[in-house]
């Protein structure tokens, strides 16, 4: 991925020591927590999909086209389709809520 | 030549932080523990106190960590409280933080300072407002931008995706011209009193100049304003919100001498400020595709090609603020569909 700068991790981190021993207060913050990826399904086969659409351009289209290929390659159940209002703004609870009680994985995409 | 009293280890320890990754590009001053100390103590607060988790990653915003980006910054101690509320303010949920520092879009928080503390901190609502100059206005907005970086994790490139970004990226902070206005100030229309002091953050792109010399009415000017409002590169005219006209004195002397109210002001700009349906196929976000709009309003016409679409669902989605020095020239500031946050800076000391 190309980054802001050539500066390398290793780097970084060695700069931010000697910093440390200057007696410089570090002025950032890592200590968010990661959430770690859900476990993968074995198989596809009888699964329910969920698709989310974000209202982005041709997410849907895109969308409509994996539903499909879901069903058709990898014997899915048919897709349980939903929308975001805007798709600048996280999903609501109440749609996270009836896409985890409905569907077994989602996809989301942004086709523009 | 570096003077034998200018310690070494301070050039050595701003040329680390560029390598650690903690600048904007420009130099910062190194926050050294004594400094952050007496930022810390200015607010009367334990430097571990959690201000804010700060989006897009969720860093931990404790008030030494604030402290220390405000020193370098080049911030002084008596600024911390004006950061401390435009954190308080950006987090408010209407305003999307987390999404506007993600988005390909532009768009940056514009902090505008209202209130008695524009005196007390010199900070500039005069000529050159949005340019470079005064220290209050160059190291608050700075300090605010330091912040989402270094412990909001909104790195460019990389969390950060805005395809051009703009300068206001490293600064951006201005104060209203409540002195030179006709009209109640914006913290005022907002509902605070003009004794208080606030704080009003606004996802915003760079201002877009509107250059009107010649006008002796406020019809003509307004025509300009909401020319500039409904260009078709804007995302207003597909997905409406809030977005801000930053009237220079004069430009509102000349509505004002003509009895308009910024109430006025708004609704001739709603009513004006519009584009044919047709007209707006030919760009947006959704391409021709105008029936997915679903924040216009709904009682625009979506069947007829000739509906005159506004810019936003109401007048008041429209805020118009007074800043500047002399001569005509105003700004429109379209935005990212947020909406903007006004908060009282609390913990202002009088003096």
């Amino acid at each position: 991925m190309q980054t802001f700068t050539s500066t390398s991790d290793d780097r970084k981190a060695l700069a931010a020591k000697r910093l440390a021993e200057l007696g410089i207060v570090d002025p950032t913050d890592h200590s968010s927590k990661t959430l770690a990826a859900a476990l993968r399904l074995e198989s596809l086969a009888g699964k329910r999909p969920g698709l989310l659409d974000n209202r982005k351009g041709n997410g849907d289209r895109l969308l409509d086209r994996i539903g499909h290929l879901l069903v058709d390659r990898y014997g899915t159940l048919e897709p349980y389709r939903t929308t975001k209002f805007i798709y600048a703004r996280r999903a609501s609870e109440e749609i996270i809520d009836d896409l985890v009680a409905r569907c077994d994985f989602v996809v989301t995409a942004v086709g523009d | 030549m570096i003077g034998s009293r200018v310690s070494r280890d301070a050039i050595e320890a701003i040329e680390l932080m560029y390598q650690a990754g903690w600048t904007d590009g420009l130099p910062v001053v190194p926050p050294l523990p004594e400094l952050v100390d007496e930022f810390v103590k200015y607010v009367d607060r334990s430097p571990d106190d959690l201000v804010a988790h700060i989006p897009p990653l969720g860093g931990k915003a404790t008030v030494a960590k604030v402290a220390a980006n405000a020193v370098m910054a080049g911030c002084r101690p008596e600024y911390m409280p004006v950061i401390l509320t435009a954190i308080d303010a950006m987090l408010d949920d209407k305003f999307n933080l987390g999404g506007m520092q993600c988005s390909t879009h532009l768009s940056t928080p514009l902090l505008i300072i209202n209130g008695p503390i524009r005196k007390e901190l010199d900070v500039n609502c005069g000529a050159n407002v949005f340019g470079q100059g005064w220290r209050a206005n160059a190291t608050i907005g700075r300090a605010v931008k330091l912040i989402l970086v270094n412990i909001g994790g909104a790195v460019p490139g990389v969390t950060d995706k805005a395809t051009l970004g703009h300068p206001g990226k490293y600064t951006y902070c201005i104060g209203e011209n409540e002195e030179e206005s006709p009209w109640e100030p914006l913290h005022v229309e907002r509902g605070f009193s003009p004794d208080d002091s606030t704080v009003t953050v606004y996802g915003s792109e760079a201002p877009h100049n509107i250059n009107n010399q010649m006008v002796d009415n406020p019809f003509d000017l307004l025509t300009t304003v909401g020319s500039m409002m409904s260009n078709l590169g804007s995302n207003h005219p597909y997905l409406m919100g809030e977005s801000f006209v930053a009237l220079c004195p004069e430009h509102a002397g000349v509505c004002a001498a003509k009895r308009f109210r910024k109430a006025d002001v708004k609704q001739f700009l709603f009513d004006n400020a519009r584009n044919e349906h047709r007209r707006l196929k030919a760009g947006g976000i959704y391409g021709a595709d105008t029936a997915k709009y679903n924040t216009w309003p709904h009682w625009i016409d979506r069947q007829r090609d000739d509906v005159m679409v506004p810019v936003c669902r109401r007048a008041d989605d429209i805020s118009v603020i007074v800043t500047g020095g002399p001569g005509r020239h105003s700004a429109y500031l379209p935005g990212w569909s947020s909406r903007s946050a006004t908060r009282k800076i609390e913990q202002a000391r009088s003096n």
